[in-house]
């Protein structure tokens, strides 16, 4: 494990460490744009100058000392770039000097020149490297002439996504690199040389890829813009929450922002062992299906006139309780490999406590709620669901559940008289979508917990409006086992209200108490009934999720 | 519906296509990649230009991305993304050139075929370009039609040549300067011995003058340390530009890498003012392979390339018909001479860029993508072509060698002077009576070199300036001339020896405008990837227009000074330093220069 010294700190890093990632790790932040932690370092911006000195070696292969017995140091007659130089035994590092600051100041010099500053109405305002940059270490005005600057294309569609301004564009490649290495498909390259230098696709061809939103997330200035973000929001109202993405078995890692209950993005959010600094593009693109203006936002009963009407939530649970109590044995439950943990805990512990150990059944279907692209061994698993694997260890801790298949012929065959639905499209997810809309027609009283409109909610007798995932708290069990934990960004909107509020309704109507009534306390309860996620907490999860004991040996290596 | 005009499909001949295949077998099979550049040459040769079908086509050929393709063609000038005219008209602008007049000459075609530089005829027979340094300085002005270099341009010549493009290489009047300069007759030649041979190919007239001894002595007697420690002790230095002693860059060649090593020959000679090495390769290609084979040996390299630059059709023909022989002859290929020792080379040709010249943009260039210099470390003798070990060196550089081998380091050691050895090709252009190539041995005074081997400035001129090591050298004051012409006494001097280009400039140009051109031809040529250099290039160029034009003020002088000292010493290659140092010299030294222009709001000098 070489040593070294930087600005008179002396660290111990990794064999193979670069001078700027030993320097970033321990807090010393030196400037830069094109170095990214996910990819190769070109070493083309020049922004993380520093001086480098070596010791001195004895032509036996020893270090020189000095008369107080310390290394002769030999300084490298240039500067380095930190991001490509690599950590060796004895080097010393000096990122203050005054050669590097004069060196960093003309770097930014000459990458502003021909920058257009059009920061107020720049997409990166605000999240820029370059604006942080020149804050951090310039502020020095500029001395060129806005006419000599070199005018580019302005407006640059790259893609039904991305557009580019190749004016804004520093060269630093990492959106170029980002294919190369991550996508291994490489989309975009530079054309032409030197000042005239520009990013370019393959003419005649366009990026619409999986993964295409990352480069706006990775551009160090405003040169690539999302066209889901661009000129809508300044990112400075935004407020970020730390969320779960729920639209595959993978659970990508992600930040939802908001302003005033409105999302506006979700970016991915580093985690090693999940999704590293990624995310596909439909899963960001999912809070559009959270905006949906057809959401349920109120409590619905179907009136005498066959309709359904809109009702209070204490008519509505009062109405469901009543016929769950009525119903006897012809009471049953779907649950869905959508829900959180604690929802399917709380249903599992309604059925048992209140419904007599009324029958409980979930789809075992990958099928989502999105369309998304095919799995493709890098981020998107064939399941497009956040939860398959909590379904199966709480319905194992539970006992064995019910098949769908067997609960929705008991419905067709009439053998069921009140059914509580709590999956967003059962028919429509199903292998027999047909026949499962003709179970739930035959139920006397359909039940459906739902955020979104379906098959299901048509036929309900009762409607309880639901959350979307950016609405609530909860933990996902991800594929390998990791619990992920997501949390609210927003509240449901209208007199919507999250599943486990309306579970626990349910519950109080029908004279049951579990005990707790907050999603922590809830998975607190979880963990004690439950050997495989025995010794887990909230705490323990925190924001980049926890491996049950059961779970260790089946866990990925990290992706970064 | 408008009907669509059915082009012919982009595919390969049958012809083109074996052209192809044979390329495929000069590099590694996982490295196919590099076949791009001179695929794309065939293609543009077969297609007539680089389309965005024959991008597709091309890499479909070669497994690439599209995009991969696209953004090399965009690198390189040579590529045509529309078809030129059926004669391409190219005509050199650089120093050498413009103070010969080639401005009169671009005008002149402007005149009579009613187009401007970039613009093809109405009935697609010419397209004009000006381009960069095409290495053929001593007889400047020069313009290319097609492959045909035509030299010491007249606005006659130019006339006789557009009436008949087709005979365009005899339309032109050769002047002596073609014939090698040789200043007293009791000098060593050693690279330029054998020039003026009626037939460079042939391997009978190269072993009839003691070609070859080298090659089979190395190996028959020699172990490859021994060779290299032969070369070091001749005190011989790289050619190119750097000065750096070649037996010891070879000797830091990775021993104990077990990928393939590899020779590159650098003969991408692109540095304005300089014309020695096509030359070489055109009059004498066995001395430099036979001098590749030496090294490869030393090296351990079973496989070495020569990287020759795009335009030098005629020494890309003569070097492949030179390994061809020696191929035939058994001097390469498998067991040579029955040693055991295999060695195979090929001619792989550039397309248009200065900065392949530079040694890892040049390996990047052969591993088929842009020429973007390489972070260093690790240096190309432990991490090289293919990520094998690599050695570059020039052609000159390598020319020497098999003297060496023959005649001892000893021999070597005793021509030029201490710690740099041996002759050098110095390539004088400019206003000097006599420019051209002269292989002197190294250390002779810049003054001598202008007054007693070129004969002089012209009558009635005075000496303003002159570039003593090709136009990224620091400019010199008529005071300065009695450095000697070596290494390390032009270092000394706060310049350089470089590329061995002496550019002579007397008092009937404006310097300002002999160094716009200059800071113009960095900007076009700098690759891009670093800030400084690519940001820099283009800054310095427009703030000198405006000075020459009359826009500038004294702080302008001051910031150019300024953005010159900021370029410097901080980019991944020297290209940067290289933009700087002219500016950096011209301000210490002409500074009067600049402030006359600024005082007479642009040029004071008009001729």
């Amino acid at each position: 494990m070489p040593k070294f010294t930087i600005d008179g700190k002396t660290l111990e890093v990794a064999p193979g460490t670069r001078v700027l990632e030993a320097a970033l790790k321990h807090g010393i932040h030196i400037p830069h744009f094109c170095f990214h932690p996910a990819l190769s370092a070109p070493a083309n911006c020049r922004m993380c100058l520093v001086d480098v000195g070596l010791p001195k070696m004895k032509p036996d292969r020893t270090p020189e000392l000095d008369a107080a017995g310390k290394p002769v140091i030999a300084m490298l007659p240039k500067l380095q770039t930190s991001c490509s130089t690599v950590v060796s035994e004895g080097m010393v590092v000096d990122t203050q000097g005054p050669r590097v600051k004069q060196g960093q100041h003309s770097v930014l010099e000459f990458i502003l020149i021909n920058h257009p500053l059009d920061c107020p109405i720049c997409d990166k305002a605000g999240e820029c490297m370059l604006q942080d940059n020149y804050f951090g270490w310039s502020r020095e005005d500029s001395r060129i002439e806005p006419p000599d600057k070199i005018r580019k294309h302005k407006i640059v569609d790259l893609g039904p996504k991305i557009v580019l301004d190749t004016e804004r564009c520093i060269l630093c490649t990492r959106c170029i690199r980002f294919y190369d290495e991550v996508t291994k498909a490489p989309s975009l390259g530079i054309v032409n040389r030197g000042t005239f230098s520009e990013l370019q696709v393959m003419p005649g061809r366009e990026l619409n890829g999986t993964y295409d939103y990352n480069i706006v997330d990775i551009c160090p200035v405003g040169a690539l813009t999302s066209r889901d973000f661009r000129f809508r929001k300044r990112v400075w109202f935004l407020k970020k929450t730390a969320a779960i993405c729920t639209h595959c078995a993978t659970g990508c890692n992600m930040t939802v922002e908001e302003d005033e209950g409105r999302l506006w993005r979700q970016t991915p959010r580093l985690n090693p062992a999940v999704n590293g600094f990624w995310m596909c593009d439909a899963g960001r693109s999912a809070y559009h299906h959270t905006l949906d203006a057809r959401r349920l936002t109120q409590p619905m009963r179907r009136g005498a006139g066959g309709t359904l009407e809109p009702a209070s939530w204490n008519e509505a649970l009062a109405f469901a309780a009543q016929k769950l109590r009525e119903s006897g044995a012809g009471v049953a439950g779907f649950v869905s490999n959508r829900s959180t943990n604690e929802e399917l805990f709380a249903f599992e512990r309604l059925f048992a406590q209140a419904l007599r150990g009324a029958p409980v059944a979930s789809l075992e279907t990958e099928v989502g709620i999105l369309p998304l692209p095919p799995a493709d061994g890098l981020l998107i698993r064939p399941d497009h669901n956040p939860n398959s694997r909590g379904v199966r260890e709480i319905a194992a801790s539970a006992g064995a559940w019910t098949g769908a298949e067997d609960l929705l012929s008991a419905c067709a065959e009439k053998r069921i008289r009140t059914l509580l639905v709590m999956d967003p499209d059962l028919v429509g997810r199903s292998p027999n979508p047909a026949a499962a809309e003709h179970a739930l027609a035959s139920v006397e009283n359909l039940i459906v917990i739902a955020s979104h409109p379906s098959a299901a909610t048509a036929l309900a007798h009762v409607v309880l409006p639901g959350a979307a995932a950016q609405e609530k708290d909860g933990t996902y069990t991800r594929f390998d086992g990791r619990v992920q934990r997501s949390r609210a960004a927003i509240p449901p909107p209208g007199h919507a209200r999250t599943e486990l509020e309306i579970l626990l309704g349910l519950a109080k109507m029908l004279g049951a108490d579990f005990g707790w009534t907050s999603p922590r306390a809830a998975f607190t309860s979880l963990a004690q009934a439950s050997k495989f996620f025995a010794g887990l907490t909230y705490d323990l999860i925190g924001p980049l999720g926890a491996v049950p004991a059961a779970a260790v040996a089946e866990q990925p290596a990290s992706l970064v | 519906m408008p009907t669509a005009v059915a082009s012919p499909p982009v595919v390969f001949s049958e012809a083109a296509l074996a052209k192809f295949r044979v390329l495929l077998t000069h590099y590694p099979e996982k490295h196919r990649r590099a076949a791009l550049i001179p695929t794309l040459r065939l293609a543009q040769r077969e297609f007539g230009c680089v389309s965005n079908e024959v991008i597709e086509y091309v890499a479909g050929l070669l497994g690439l991305a599209p995009v991969q393709v696209h953004e090399v063609v965009g690198f390189y000038t040579l590529f045509h993304r529309e078809p030129p005219g059926k004669y391409h008209l190219q005509v050199c602008t650089n120093v050498s050139c413009m103070l010969n007049g080639s401005q009169k000459i671009v005008d002149h075609v402007c005149r009579r075929l009613g187009i401007r530089p970039d613009q093809k005829t109405a009935d697609g027979k010419f397209s004009l370009e000006t381009v960069e340094c095409l290495a053929s300085c001593g007889t400047a002005p020069v313009m290319m039609v097609n492959d045909t270099y035509c030299e010491n341009l007249t606005t006659d010549a130019v006339d006789r040549i557009l009436d008949d493009p087709e005979r365009a290489g005899e339309l032109w009047i050769p002047n002596e300067a073609n014939y090698i300069r040789r200043w007293k007759t009791e000098d060593t030649l050693i690279v330029t011995r054998r020039f003026n041979n009626p037939d460079p190919v042939s391997l009978a007239l190269y072993e009839r003058d003691g070609g070859n001894a080298a090659w089979r002595k190395v190996l028959e007697e020699m172990k490859p340390d021994e060779v290299t420690e032969v070369v070091k002790q001749s005190g011989l230095v790289g050619r190119g530009g750097a000065g750096f002693s070649a037996g010891l860059k070879w000797s830091f060649i990775d021993r104990k890498s077990k990928e393939p090593h590899y020779l590159t020959v650098n003969a991408d000679e692109g540095e304005p003012g300089t014309f020695k090495d096509r030359y070489l390769m055109e009059q004498d290609p066995h001395m430099f392979l036979e001098g590749a084979s030496i090294c490869s040996y030393a090296i351990g390299a079973h496989t070495a390339y020569v990287y020759i630059r795009g335009e030098f059709g005629k020494a890309q023909e003569i070097v492949q018909k030179a390994i061809d022989a020696r191929t035939a002859a058994g001097l390469l290929g498998k067991n040579i001479l029955g040693s055991g020792f295999d060695l195979d080379i090929h001619v792989h040709t550039g397309a248009g860029a200065y900065i392949c010249g530079e040694e890892t943009g040049l390996l990047e260039s052969l591993e088929g993508k842009r020429g973007q210099p390489r972070s260093k470390p690790p240096f190309p003798a432990v991490i090289g072509l293919f990520q094998g070990p690599t050695i570059i060196n020039n052609v000159e550089t390598l020319a020497n060698v098999p003297d060496i081998i023959v005649k001892g380091a000893a021999w070597f050691a005793s021509i030029g002077v201490p710690k740099n050895t041996g002759t050098r090709m110095l390539t004088v252009s400019g206003h000097v009576m006599k420019p051209g190539y002269y292989e002197l041995p190294l250390g002779i005074p810049l003054r001598t070199l202008i007054y007693d081997v070129c004969g002089g400035l012209r009558p009635g001129r005075q000496l303003a300036a002159v570039i003593p090591g090709g136009a990224s050298s620091g400019w010199l004051l008529p005071s300065e001339i009695d450095v000697p012409m070596d290494f390390n006494s032009l270092r000394a001097a706060g310049s350089m020896a470089g590329s061995g280009a002496v550019m002579v400039i007397d008092d009937s140009v404006c310097l300002l405008k002999v160094l716009l051109r200059i800071e113009e031809f960095f900007q076009d040529e700098s690759c891009g990837q670093c800030t400084p250099c690519r940001e820099g290039t283009g800054w310095l160029a427009r703030v000198l227009h405006k000075i020459e034009h009359g826009e500038g003020t004294k702080a302008d002088i001051d910031l150019a000074f300024s953005i010159a000292n900021n370029m410097a010493g901080i980019t991944i290659c020297v290209l940067s330093d290289a933009a700087a140092m002219p500016m950096q010299a011209v301000i210490k030294k002409f500074r009067p220069v600049l402030e006359a222009h600024v005082e007479h709001r642009g040029c004071p000098q008009t001729h």
